[in-house]
Protein backbone atom coordinates (compact mmCIF):
# COMPACT_ATOMS: atom_id res chain seq x y z
CA UNK A 1 0.00 0.00 0.00
CA UNK A 2 1.47 3.34 -1.07
CA UNK A 3 1.78 5.79 1.82
CA UNK A 4 2.07 8.85 -0.40
CA UNK A 5 -0.05 9.65 -3.42
CA UNK A 6 1.83 10.18 -6.66
CA UNK A 7 -0.10 13.33 -7.22
CA UNK A 8 1.09 14.86 -3.92
CA UNK A 9 2.33 18.32 -5.02
CA UNK A 10 5.36 18.21 -2.69
CA UNK A 11 6.85 15.21 -4.51
CA UNK A 12 5.92 15.97 -8.09
CA UNK A 13 9.18 16.04 -10.08
CA UNK A 14 11.24 15.50 -6.89
CA UNK A 15 14.07 13.79 -8.80
CA UNK A 16 14.38 16.75 -11.17
CA UNK A 17 14.40 19.22 -8.28
CA UNK A 18 17.10 17.32 -6.36
CA UNK A 19 19.16 16.86 -9.51
CA UNK A 20 18.93 20.56 -10.31
CA UNK A 21 19.92 21.48 -6.75
CA UNK A 22 22.99 19.22 -6.80
CA UNK A 23 23.97 20.43 -10.24
CA UNK A 24 23.76 24.08 -9.14
CA UNK A 25 25.73 23.32 -5.96
CA UNK A 26 28.53 21.54 -7.84
CA UNK A 27 28.62 24.25 -10.50
CA UNK A 28 28.84 26.87 -7.75
CA UNK A 29 31.70 25.03 -6.04
CA UNK A 30 33.61 24.69 -9.31
CA UNK A 31 33.05 28.36 -10.07
CA UNK A 32 34.37 29.37 -6.64
CA UNK A 33 37.43 27.12 -7.03
CA UNK A 34 38.17 28.56 -10.47
CA UNK A 35 37.63 32.09 -9.19
CA UNK A 36 40.01 31.50 -6.28
CA UNK A 37 42.47 29.90 -8.63
CA UNK A 38 42.40 32.92 -10.90
CA UNK A 39 42.78 35.27 -7.89
CA UNK A 40 45.73 33.23 -6.60
CA UNK A 41 47.24 33.10 -10.10
CA UNK A 42 47.17 29.31 -10.19
CA UNK A 43 46.44 29.32 -13.93
CA UNK A 44 48.99 32.01 -14.71
CA UNK A 45 51.96 30.63 -16.66
CA UNK A 46 55.07 30.70 -14.51
CA UNK A 47 58.80 30.31 -14.97
CA UNK A 48 61.29 28.94 -12.46
CA UNK A 49 64.65 30.48 -11.63
CA UNK A 50 67.19 29.61 -8.92
CA UNK A 51 69.86 30.99 -6.67
CA UNK A 52 72.25 29.38 -4.20
CA UNK A 53 72.75 30.83 -0.70
CA UNK A 54 75.25 29.88 2.02
CA UNK A 55 72.38 29.57 4.53
CA UNK A 56 68.56 29.65 4.57
CA UNK A 57 68.09 32.09 7.50
CA UNK A 58 65.39 34.63 6.69
CA UNK A 59 64.32 32.88 3.46
CA UNK A 60 60.88 31.29 3.74
CA UNK A 61 58.75 29.34 1.28
CA UNK A 62 55.95 31.55 0.01
CA UNK A 63 57.89 34.78 0.61
CA UNK A 64 57.32 37.46 -2.02
CA UNK A 65 59.74 38.10 -4.86
CA UNK A 66 59.81 41.74 -5.92
CA UNK A 67 61.31 43.69 -8.77
CA UNK A 68 61.38 47.50 -8.47
CA UNK A 69 58.94 47.18 -5.54
CA UNK A 70 56.41 45.16 -7.59
CA UNK A 71 55.49 41.57 -6.62
CA UNK A 72 56.45 39.30 -9.54
CA UNK A 73 56.50 35.88 -7.91
CA UNK A 74 57.24 33.90 -4.79
CA UNK A 75 59.76 31.56 -3.18
CA UNK A 76 58.64 28.09 -4.21
CA UNK A 77 61.06 25.72 -2.54
CA UNK A 78 64.24 25.52 -0.46
CA UNK A 79 66.49 22.47 -0.58
CA UNK A 80 69.80 21.58 1.03
CA UNK A 81 72.63 20.10 -1.03
CA UNK A 82 75.43 17.81 0.09
CA UNK A 83 77.77 20.62 1.07
CA UNK A 84 75.07 22.33 3.18
CA UNK A 85 74.35 25.12 0.70
CA UNK A 86 70.72 26.05 0.13
CA UNK A 87 69.27 26.02 -3.40
CA UNK A 88 66.23 28.31 -3.60
CA UNK A 89 63.63 27.90 -6.36
CA UNK A 90 61.63 31.01 -7.31
CA UNK A 91 58.33 30.91 -9.21
CA UNK A 92 58.02 34.01 -11.43
CA UNK A 93 55.07 35.11 -13.64
CA UNK A 94 56.25 34.63 -17.19
CA UNK A 95 55.15 38.11 -18.23
CA UNK A 96 57.76 39.63 -15.87
CA UNK A 97 60.69 37.46 -17.05
CA UNK A 98 61.61 40.03 -19.71
CA UNK A 99 62.93 42.37 -16.97
CA UNK A 100 65.14 39.73 -15.41
CA UNK A 101 68.53 39.69 -17.16
CA UNK A 102 71.61 37.48 -16.92
CA UNK A 103 73.34 40.21 -14.85
CA UNK A 104 70.42 40.67 -12.43
CA UNK A 105 71.03 39.75 -8.79
CA UNK A 106 68.79 38.32 -6.06
CA UNK A 107 69.02 39.96 -2.65
CA UNK A 108 67.39 39.09 0.67
CA UNK A 109 66.01 42.29 2.25
CA UNK A 110 63.64 43.09 5.13
CA UNK A 111 60.42 44.97 4.45
CA UNK A 112 60.78 48.02 6.66
CA UNK A 113 63.26 48.05 9.54
CA UNK A 114 62.19 44.75 11.16
CA UNK A 115 59.75 43.36 8.60
CA UNK A 116 59.54 39.89 6.99
CA UNK A 117 62.25 38.85 4.55
CA UNK A 118 61.56 39.18 0.83
CA UNK A 119 63.67 38.54 -2.23
CA UNK A 120 64.47 41.68 -4.23
CA UNK A 121 65.64 41.11 -7.83
CA UNK A 122 67.60 43.92 -9.50
CA UNK A 123 66.55 44.65 -13.11
CA UNK A 124 70.08 44.28 -14.60
CA UNK A 125 71.43 46.26 -17.57
CA UNK A 126 69.07 46.84 -20.57
CA UNK A 127 71.61 45.48 -23.08
CA UNK A 128 72.06 42.15 -21.25
CA UNK A 129 70.12 39.11 -22.53
CA UNK A 130 67.02 37.90 -20.66
CA UNK A 131 67.47 35.12 -18.13
CA UNK A 132 65.97 31.88 -19.40
CA UNK A 133 63.64 29.50 -17.58
CA UNK A 134 65.56 27.41 -14.97
CA UNK A 135 68.32 30.04 -15.05
CA UNK A 136 70.54 31.04 -12.12
CA UNK A 137 71.06 34.34 -10.34
CA UNK A 138 73.86 35.35 -7.97
CA UNK A 139 72.71 36.04 -4.39
CA UNK A 140 73.53 38.68 -1.76
CA UNK A 141 72.10 39.36 1.69
CA UNK A 142 71.13 42.70 3.32
CA UNK A 143 72.86 43.47 6.61
CA UNK A 144 69.67 43.97 8.65
CA UNK A 145 69.38 45.43 12.16
CA UNK A 146 71.54 42.76 13.75
CA UNK A 147 74.38 43.48 11.31
CA UNK A 148 74.15 47.25 11.85
CA UNK A 149 74.04 46.80 15.63
CA UNK A 150 77.10 44.56 15.45
CA UNK A 151 78.99 47.21 13.45
CA UNK A 152 77.99 49.97 15.91
CA UNK A 153 79.04 47.81 18.82
CA UNK A 154 82.49 47.29 17.29
CA UNK A 155 82.91 51.08 16.99
CA UNK A 156 81.41 52.17 20.31
CA UNK A 157 83.01 49.58 22.56
CA UNK A 158 86.65 50.55 21.92
CA UNK A 159 85.73 54.27 22.18
CA UNK A 160 84.06 53.72 25.57
CA UNK A 161 87.04 51.71 26.74
CA UNK A 162 89.42 54.51 25.74
CA UNK A 163 87.29 57.15 27.49
CA UNK A 164 87.23 55.04 30.65
CA UNK A 165 91.00 54.70 30.57
CA UNK A 166 91.45 58.44 30.08
CA UNK A 167 89.12 59.16 33.00
CA UNK A 168 90.92 56.66 35.21
CA UNK A 169 94.24 58.14 34.26
CA UNK A 170 93.12 61.73 34.78
CA UNK A 171 91.08 61.22 37.95
CA UNK A 172 92.74 58.44 39.84
CA UNK A 173 96.43 58.44 39.05
CA UNK A 174 98.07 60.74 41.55
CA UNK A 175 101.08 60.92 39.26
CA UNK A 176 98.87 61.72 36.25
CA UNK A 177 99.92 64.61 33.98
CA UNK A 178 97.04 66.95 34.83
CA UNK A 179 97.30 66.53 38.57
CA UNK A 180 101.06 66.95 38.52
CA UNK A 181 100.73 70.14 36.47
CA UNK A 182 98.10 71.57 38.80
CA UNK A 183 100.15 70.60 41.80
CA UNK A 184 103.16 72.36 40.32
CA UNK A 185 101.17 75.48 39.56
CA UNK A 186 99.86 75.47 43.10
CA UNK A 187 103.39 75.10 44.48
CA UNK A 188 104.62 77.87 42.21
CA UNK A 189 101.98 80.27 43.35
CA UNK A 190 102.74 79.40 46.96
CA UNK A 191 106.43 79.99 46.35
CA UNK A 192 105.69 83.23 44.54
CA UNK A 193 103.81 84.51 47.59
CA UNK A 194 106.74 83.68 49.84
CA UNK A 195 109.13 85.26 47.41
CA UNK A 196 106.99 88.31 47.19
CA UNK A 197 107.00 88.66 50.98
CA UNK A 198 110.75 88.37 51.13
CA UNK A 199 111.19 90.87 48.36
CA UNK A 200 108.83 93.11 50.24
CA UNK A 201 110.99 92.98 53.34
CA UNK A 202 114.10 93.54 51.32
CA UNK A 203 112.59 96.55 49.72
CA UNK A 204 111.74 97.99 53.07
CA UNK A 205 115.33 97.50 54.19
CA UNK A 206 116.66 98.99 51.01
CA UNK A 207 114.15 101.72 51.34
CA UNK A 208 115.44 102.61 54.68
CA UNK A 209 118.99 102.34 53.51
CA UNK A 210 118.70 104.40 50.40
CA UNK A 211 115.86 106.66 51.23
CA UNK A 212 118.19 109.34 51.96
CA UNK A 213 120.31 108.70 48.85
CA UNK A 214 117.96 109.88 46.16
CA UNK A 215 114.25 110.62 45.84
CA UNK A 216 114.37 109.11 42.30
CA UNK A 217 115.55 105.79 43.67
CA UNK A 218 112.75 105.96 46.18
CA UNK A 219 110.33 106.50 43.32
CA UNK A 220 111.68 103.50 41.49
CA UNK A 221 111.30 101.46 44.56
CA UNK A 222 107.70 102.60 45.03
CA UNK A 223 106.89 101.65 41.45
CA UNK A 224 108.46 98.24 41.93
CA UNK A 225 106.45 97.80 45.07
CA UNK A 226 103.16 98.53 43.34
CA UNK A 227 104.11 96.24 40.44
CA UNK A 228 104.78 93.41 42.87
CA UNK A 229 101.40 94.14 44.44
CA UNK A 230 99.75 93.69 41.05
CA UNK A 231 101.65 90.41 40.50
CA UNK A 232 100.38 89.25 43.84
CA UNK A 233 96.79 89.97 42.81
CA UNK A 234 97.29 88.16 39.51
CA UNK A 235 98.78 85.10 41.20
CA UNK A 236 95.87 84.94 43.64
CA UNK A 237 93.42 85.18 40.74
CA UNK A 238 95.22 82.39 38.84
CA UNK A 239 95.21 80.24 41.97
CA UNK A 240 91.49 80.83 42.41
CA UNK A 241 90.70 80.11 38.77
CA UNK A 242 92.68 76.88 38.80
CA UNK A 243 90.79 75.79 41.89
CA UNK A 244 87.43 76.49 40.24
CA UNK A 245 88.50 74.66 37.05
CA UNK A 246 89.66 71.65 39.08
CA UNK A 247 86.27 71.48 40.76
CA UNK A 248 84.48 71.61 37.39
CA UNK A 249 86.73 68.91 35.91
CA UNK A 250 86.16 66.71 38.94
CA UNK A 251 82.40 67.22 38.59
CA UNK A 252 82.52 66.19 34.90
CA UNK A 253 84.63 63.16 35.73
CA UNK A 254 82.10 62.13 38.38
CA UNK A 255 79.23 62.40 35.88
CA UNK A 256 81.11 60.34 33.30
CA UNK A 257 81.87 57.74 35.93
CA UNK A 258 78.13 57.47 36.73
CA UNK A 259 77.31 57.03 33.02
CA UNK A 260 79.81 54.20 32.73
CA UNK A 261 78.32 52.61 35.82
CA UNK A 262 74.87 52.70 34.14
CA UNK A 263 76.29 51.08 31.01
CA UNK A 264 77.90 48.39 33.17
CA UNK A 265 74.59 47.77 34.99
CA UNK A 266 72.76 47.53 31.65
CA UNK A 267 75.15 44.93 30.25
CA UNK A 268 74.91 42.88 33.47
CA UNK A 269 71.21 42.31 32.69
CA UNK A 270 72.05 40.85 29.25
CA UNK A 271 73.07 37.35 30.50
CA UNK A 272 69.74 36.91 32.36
CA UNK A 273 67.82 38.08 29.27
CA UNK A 274 69.79 35.57 27.21
CA UNK A 275 69.00 32.83 29.73
CA UNK A 276 65.28 33.61 29.51
CA UNK A 277 65.49 33.62 25.72
CA UNK A 278 67.24 30.25 25.87
CA UNK A 279 64.43 28.80 28.05
CA UNK A 280 61.79 30.14 25.67
CA UNK A 281 63.67 28.69 22.70
CA UNK A 282 63.87 25.30 24.43
CA UNK A 283 60.13 25.36 25.14
CA UNK A 284 59.41 26.31 21.54
CA UNK A 285 61.60 23.44 20.33
CA UNK A 286 59.62 20.98 22.46
CA UNK A 287 56.34 22.26 21.05
CA UNK A 288 57.67 22.12 17.48
CA UNK A 289 58.99 18.57 18.02
CA UNK A 290 55.52 17.51 19.21
CA UNK A 291 53.78 19.20 16.27
CA UNK A 292 56.19 17.50 13.88
CA UNK A 293 54.81 14.12 14.94
CA UNK A 294 51.19 15.04 14.08
CA UNK A 295 49.75 14.09 10.71
CA UNK A 296 49.68 15.68 8.06
CA UNK A 297 52.71 17.69 9.18
CA UNK A 298 54.78 14.56 9.91
CA UNK A 299 54.35 13.28 6.36
CA UNK A 300 55.92 16.48 5.00
CA UNK A 301 58.99 16.43 7.22
CA UNK A 302 62.02 14.65 5.79
CA UNK A 303 63.24 11.84 8.03
CA UNK A 304 66.99 11.86 8.89
CA UNK A 305 68.69 9.70 6.29
CA UNK A 306 72.19 8.49 5.59
CA UNK A 307 73.52 9.48 2.18
CA UNK A 308 76.76 8.86 0.30
CA UNK A 309 79.10 11.87 -0.06
CA UNK A 310 78.67 13.61 -3.38
CA UNK A 311 81.50 12.76 -5.76
CA UNK A 312 81.91 15.20 -8.62
CA UNK A 313 82.86 14.01 -12.09
CA UNK A 314 85.80 16.46 -11.78
CA UNK A 315 86.91 15.00 -8.41
CA UNK B 1 17.73 14.34 1.22
CA UNK B 2 18.56 12.85 4.63
CA UNK B 3 20.17 9.81 3.00
CA UNK B 4 22.00 12.04 0.53
CA UNK B 5 23.26 14.28 3.30
CA UNK B 6 24.40 11.30 5.35
CA UNK B 7 26.18 9.81 2.32
CA UNK B 8 28.00 13.10 1.68
CA UNK B 9 29.03 13.45 5.31
CA UNK B 10 30.34 9.88 5.45
CA UNK B 11 32.28 10.33 2.21
CA UNK B 12 33.96 13.49 3.53
CA UNK B 13 34.99 11.73 6.70
CA UNK B 14 36.28 8.82 4.66
CA UNK B 15 38.34 11.14 2.45
CA UNK B 16 39.80 12.87 5.51
CA UNK B 17 40.71 9.54 7.02
CA UNK B 18 42.33 8.34 3.78
CA UNK B 19 45.31 10.64 4.26
CA UNK B 20 45.60 9.79 7.93
CA UNK B 21 47.92 6.81 7.67
CA UNK B 22 50.98 7.23 9.88
CA UNK B 23 54.29 6.11 8.44
CA UNK B 24 56.49 4.01 10.72
CA UNK B 25 58.96 6.26 12.57
CA UNK B 26 62.68 5.74 11.83
CA UNK B 27 64.45 3.56 14.39
CA UNK B 28 66.63 5.02 17.12
CA UNK B 29 69.66 3.34 15.53
CA UNK B 30 69.08 4.86 12.11
CA UNK B 31 68.59 8.32 13.65
CA UNK B 32 71.87 7.98 15.59
CA UNK B 33 73.69 6.75 12.52
CA UNK B 34 72.32 9.65 10.47
CA UNK B 35 73.47 12.10 13.21
CA UNK B 36 76.99 10.61 13.10
CA UNK B 37 76.93 11.07 9.33
CA UNK B 38 75.96 14.73 9.76
CA UNK B 39 78.84 15.25 12.20
CA UNK B 40 81.21 13.57 9.75
CA UNK B 41 80.05 15.87 6.96
CA UNK B 42 80.64 18.91 9.19
CA UNK B 43 84.16 17.64 9.96
CA UNK B 44 84.82 17.14 6.24
CA UNK B 45 83.77 20.72 5.56
CA UNK B 46 86.41 21.90 8.06
CA UNK B 47 89.01 19.63 6.42
CA UNK B 48 89.34 17.38 9.49
CA UNK B 49 89.51 14.02 7.68
CA UNK B 50 90.62 12.08 10.73
CA UNK B 51 87.58 13.14 12.76
CA UNK B 52 85.27 12.48 9.78
CA UNK B 53 86.62 8.92 9.52
CA UNK B 54 85.96 8.40 13.23
CA UNK B 55 82.33 9.53 12.84
CA UNK B 56 81.78 7.33 9.77
CA UNK B 57 83.27 4.35 11.60
CA UNK B 58 80.86 4.93 14.47
CA UNK B 59 77.94 5.11 12.02
CA UNK B 60 79.21 1.90 10.37
CA UNK B 61 79.22 0.10 13.72
CA UNK B 62 75.70 1.29 14.51
CA UNK B 63 74.47 -0.04 11.14
CA UNK B 64 76.37 -3.26 11.69
CA UNK B 65 74.65 -3.74 15.05
CA UNK B 66 71.22 -3.75 13.32
CA UNK B 67 72.45 -5.48 10.12
CA UNK B 68 71.49 -2.54 7.92
CA UNK B 69 73.50 -3.50 4.81
CA UNK B 70 72.70 -0.33 2.88
CA UNK B 71 73.78 1.81 5.82
CA UNK B 72 77.00 -0.20 6.15
CA UNK B 73 77.71 0.18 2.41
CA UNK B 74 77.07 3.93 2.49
CA UNK B 75 79.49 4.42 5.38
CA UNK B 76 82.16 2.21 3.81
CA UNK B 77 81.83 4.27 0.63
CA UNK B 78 82.08 7.53 2.56
CA UNK B 79 85.19 6.31 4.37
CA UNK B 80 86.67 5.33 1.01
CA UNK B 81 85.99 8.84 -0.31
CA UNK B 82 87.64 10.41 2.75
CA UNK B 83 90.72 8.21 2.23
CA UNK B 84 90.74 9.08 -1.47
CA UNK B 85 90.62 12.80 -0.74
CA UNK B 86 93.45 12.38 1.78
CA UNK B 87 95.57 10.74 -0.96
CA UNK B 88 95.35 7.16 0.37
CA UNK B 89 94.02 5.45 -2.78
CA UNK B 90 94.94 1.95 -1.60
CA UNK B 91 92.65 2.18 1.43
CA UNK B 92 89.93 3.70 -0.74
CA UNK B 93 90.09 0.79 -3.21
CA UNK B 94 90.10 -1.74 -0.39
CA UNK B 95 86.96 -0.29 1.21
CA UNK B 96 85.06 -0.06 -2.07
CA UNK B 97 85.97 -3.62 -3.02
CA UNK B 98 84.08 -4.65 0.10
CA UNK B 99 80.91 -3.23 -1.50
CA UNK B 100 81.24 -3.98 -5.22
CA UNK B 101 82.74 -7.45 -4.99
CA UNK B 102 79.51 -8.77 -3.44
CA UNK B 103 81.14 -9.33 -0.11
CA UNK B 104 77.97 -7.71 1.24
CA UNK B 105 74.51 -9.00 0.35
CA UNK B 106 71.38 -7.00 -0.37
CA UNK B 107 73.07 -3.69 -1.02
CA UNK B 108 70.76 -1.55 -3.13
CA UNK B 109 71.78 -0.91 -6.76
CA UNK B 110 71.86 2.86 -6.14
CA UNK B 111 74.61 2.46 -3.53
CA UNK B 112 76.54 -0.06 -5.66
CA UNK B 113 76.32 2.43 -8.55
CA UNK B 114 77.83 5.17 -6.36
CA UNK B 115 80.63 2.84 -5.25
CA UNK B 116 81.38 1.74 -8.82
CA UNK B 117 81.43 5.39 -9.93
CA UNK B 118 83.98 6.32 -7.28
CA UNK B 119 86.11 3.30 -8.23
CA UNK B 120 86.04 4.58 -11.83
CA UNK B 121 87.12 8.05 -10.59
CA UNK B 122 90.03 6.53 -8.64
CA UNK B 123 91.21 4.58 -11.71
CA UNK B 124 90.87 7.68 -13.91
CA UNK B 125 93.00 9.73 -11.51
CA UNK B 126 95.64 6.99 -11.59
CA UNK B 127 95.64 6.99 -15.42
CA UNK B 128 94.15 3.48 -15.70
CA UNK B 129 91.62 4.31 -18.40
CA UNK B 130 90.49 0.77 -19.28
CA UNK B 131 89.62 0.03 -15.67
CA UNK B 132 87.96 3.43 -15.38
CA UNK B 133 85.70 2.70 -18.39
CA UNK B 134 84.84 -0.74 -17.04
CA UNK B 135 83.75 0.63 -13.66
CA UNK B 136 81.92 3.59 -15.19
CA UNK B 137 79.88 1.18 -17.34
CA UNK B 138 79.16 -0.93 -14.27
CA UNK B 139 77.99 2.19 -12.44
CA UNK B 140 75.68 3.09 -15.36
CA UNK B 141 74.05 -0.32 -15.43
CA UNK B 142 73.47 -0.29 -11.63
CA UNK B 143 72.10 3.24 -11.93
CA UNK B 144 69.65 2.09 -14.61
CA UNK B 145 68.52 -0.76 -12.31
CA UNK B 146 67.94 1.72 -9.50
CA UNK B 147 66.31 4.29 -11.80
CA UNK B 148 68.64 6.87 -10.27
CA UNK B 149 69.01 10.47 -11.46
CA UNK B 150 72.82 10.70 -11.39
CA UNK B 151 73.67 9.02 -14.68
CA UNK B 152 74.59 12.42 -16.18
CA UNK B 153 77.61 12.54 -13.90
CA UNK B 154 78.78 9.13 -15.13
CA UNK B 155 78.57 10.33 -18.75
CA UNK B 156 80.69 13.31 -17.76
CA UNK B 157 83.37 10.97 -16.46
CA UNK B 158 83.19 8.90 -19.66
CA UNK B 159 83.60 12.13 -21.65
CA UNK B 160 86.76 12.96 -19.64
CA UNK B 161 88.08 9.47 -20.38
CA UNK B 162 87.40 9.96 -24.11
CA UNK B 163 89.21 13.31 -24.11
CA UNK B 164 92.19 11.67 -22.39
CA UNK B 165 92.11 9.04 -25.14
CA UNK B 166 92.02 11.83 -27.82
CA UNK B 167 88.57 10.76 -29.07
CA UNK B 168 87.16 14.31 -29.21
CA UNK B 169 84.09 13.57 -31.33
CA UNK B 170 83.13 10.71 -29.04
CA UNK B 171 83.75 12.88 -25.98
CA UNK B 172 81.46 15.58 -27.40
CA UNK B 173 78.61 13.13 -27.99
CA UNK B 174 78.92 11.63 -24.50
CA UNK B 175 79.20 15.07 -22.83
CA UNK B 176 76.07 16.27 -24.67
CA UNK B 177 74.19 13.25 -23.42
CA UNK B 178 75.40 13.94 -19.90
CA UNK B 179 74.42 17.61 -20.21
CA UNK B 180 70.80 16.76 -21.10
CA UNK B 181 70.53 14.32 -18.19
CA UNK B 182 72.08 16.75 -15.70
CA UNK B 183 69.84 19.59 -16.87
CA UNK B 184 66.73 17.45 -16.48
CA UNK B 185 67.73 16.26 -13.01
CA UNK B 186 68.51 19.80 -11.83
CA UNK B 187 72.16 19.03 -10.95
CA UNK B 188 73.67 22.45 -11.71
CA UNK B 189 77.25 21.53 -10.81
CA UNK B 190 77.33 18.57 -13.16
CA UNK B 191 75.51 20.60 -15.83
CA UNK B 192 78.39 23.10 -15.66
CA UNK B 193 80.87 20.19 -15.82
CA UNK B 194 79.12 18.91 -18.97
CA UNK B 195 79.32 22.35 -20.59
CA UNK B 196 83.02 22.55 -19.76
CA UNK B 197 83.65 19.10 -21.28
CA UNK B 198 81.72 20.02 -24.42
CA UNK B 199 83.79 23.19 -24.64
CA UNK B 200 87.04 21.22 -24.24
CA UNK B 201 86.00 18.73 -26.91
CA UNK B 202 85.07 21.57 -29.28
CA UNK B 203 88.31 23.38 -28.60
CA UNK B 204 90.48 20.33 -29.19
CA UNK B 205 88.42 19.59 -32.30
CA UNK B 206 89.30 23.04 -33.67
CA UNK B 207 86.06 24.98 -33.09
CA UNK B 208 87.34 27.80 -30.86
CA UNK B 209 84.34 30.14 -31.21
CA UNK B 210 81.87 27.50 -30.01
CA UNK B 211 84.30 26.41 -27.28
CA UNK B 212 84.50 29.95 -25.83
CA UNK B 213 80.72 30.26 -25.89
CA UNK B 214 80.37 27.00 -23.94
CA UNK B 215 83.10 27.97 -21.46
CA UNK B 216 81.30 31.27 -20.82
CA UNK B 217 78.03 29.40 -20.23
CA UNK B 218 79.72 27.05 -17.76
CA UNK B 219 81.36 30.07 -16.11
CA UNK B 220 77.96 31.75 -15.56
CA UNK B 221 76.63 28.65 -13.82
CA UNK B 222 79.75 28.13 -11.69
CA UNK B 223 79.72 31.81 -10.64
CA UNK B 224 76.08 31.56 -9.59
CA UNK B 225 76.89 28.46 -7.51
CA UNK B 226 80.08 30.09 -6.19
CA UNK B 227 82.74 27.40 -6.77
CA UNK B 228 86.19 29.00 -7.11
CA UNK B 229 87.94 25.86 -8.37
CA UNK B 230 85.41 25.35 -11.16
CA UNK B 231 85.47 29.03 -12.11
CA UNK B 232 89.25 28.77 -12.45
CA UNK B 233 88.88 25.62 -14.59
CA UNK B 234 86.46 27.43 -16.92
CA UNK B 235 88.81 30.41 -17.27
CA UNK B 236 91.86 28.20 -17.77
CA UNK B 237 89.97 26.19 -20.40
CA UNK B 238 88.99 29.32 -22.32
CA UNK B 239 92.56 30.61 -22.07
CA UNK B 240 93.93 27.32 -23.36
CA UNK B 241 91.51 27.29 -26.31
CA UNK B 242 92.54 30.80 -27.34
CA UNK B 243 96.26 30.18 -26.89
CA UNK B 244 96.10 27.03 -29.04
CA UNK B 245 94.26 29.03 -31.74
CA UNK B 246 97.10 31.58 -31.81
CA UNK B 247 95.16 34.32 -29.94
CA UNK B 248 97.74 34.62 -27.21
CA UNK B 249 96.74 38.04 -25.80
CA UNK B 250 93.12 37.03 -25.30
CA UNK B 251 94.21 33.70 -23.87
CA UNK B 252 96.57 35.34 -21.37
CA UNK B 253 93.74 37.60 -20.15
CA UNK B 254 91.71 34.54 -19.24
CA UNK B 255 94.72 33.01 -17.48
CA UNK B 256 95.21 36.27 -15.52
CA UNK B 257 91.60 36.09 -14.41
CA UNK B 258 92.11 32.49 -13.30
CA UNK B 259 95.21 33.53 -11.33
CA UNK B 260 93.21 36.29 -9.66
CA UNK B 261 90.52 33.79 -8.68
CA UNK B 262 93.26 31.56 -7.25
CA UNK B 263 94.60 34.45 -5.15
CA UNK B 264 91.13 35.23 -3.84
CA UNK B 265 90.56 31.58 -2.95
CA UNK B 266 94.12 31.27 -1.51
CA UNK B 267 94.80 28.26 -3.74
CA UNK B 268 98.48 27.78 -4.57
CA UNK B 269 97.54 25.05 -7.05
CA UNK B 270 95.40 27.39 -9.18
CA UNK B 271 97.91 30.24 -8.96
CA UNK B 272 100.81 28.01 -10.04
CA UNK B 273 98.89 26.41 -12.91
CA UNK B 274 97.72 29.80 -14.18
CA UNK B 275 101.25 31.23 -13.96
CA UNK B 276 102.70 28.27 -15.88
CA UNK B 277 99.99 28.60 -18.50
CA UNK B 278 100.74 32.31 -18.97
CA UNK B 279 104.43 31.51 -19.48
CA UNK B 280 103.61 28.72 -21.93
CA UNK B 281 101.33 31.10 -23.84
CA UNK B 282 104.22 33.52 -24.24
CA UNK B 283 103.80 35.73 -21.20
CA UNK B 284 106.22 36.94 -18.47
Amino acid sequence: MALLKESDPRFVGIERKVGLFIFLAVAGIIAVVVFIGVQQEVFTPKAEIFFVAPGGQGINEGASVKLSGFVIGSVKKLSLDDVARVTVKLSINKKYMKWIKTDSTAKLVSEGLIGAGIIEISPGSPSAPELKDKGFLPFTRDKGIAGMAEELKDVIKPALFDIKNIIAFAANDPEGGIKVTLRNVSRLTGDLSTTRYKVDELIKDIDKAVLGISPRVANVLDTTNSAMGKVDVMVKKIDNDVGVSMKKVQGSLDKLDKSLENVRAGTEKVPSVLQNTDAVAQGTKEIVDSIKKIWPISSNIEKPKEKPLKVDSYE
Amino acid sequence: MNRLGTALAVSFVFLAACGGGKLPAPSEASIRAAEEGKSALAAMKKGDHKRALAYYEEALNINRSVENTDGMAINLLNMAIVHGRSGDRLSAHRLIDGIVNTAMMDVSPAVVSEAAFYKAVLHFDSGQMDEAVKWADSSLSQCARADCKTSGRIYNLLARISIAGKDFAGALAVAERGWKLNKDSGDFEEEANSLRLMAEARSLGGNVHEAIRLYEEALLLDKAIGLSRKIALDLMGAGGALCRAGRAEEGKRYYERARSVGKGAVSEEIINKASEAIKACGGP
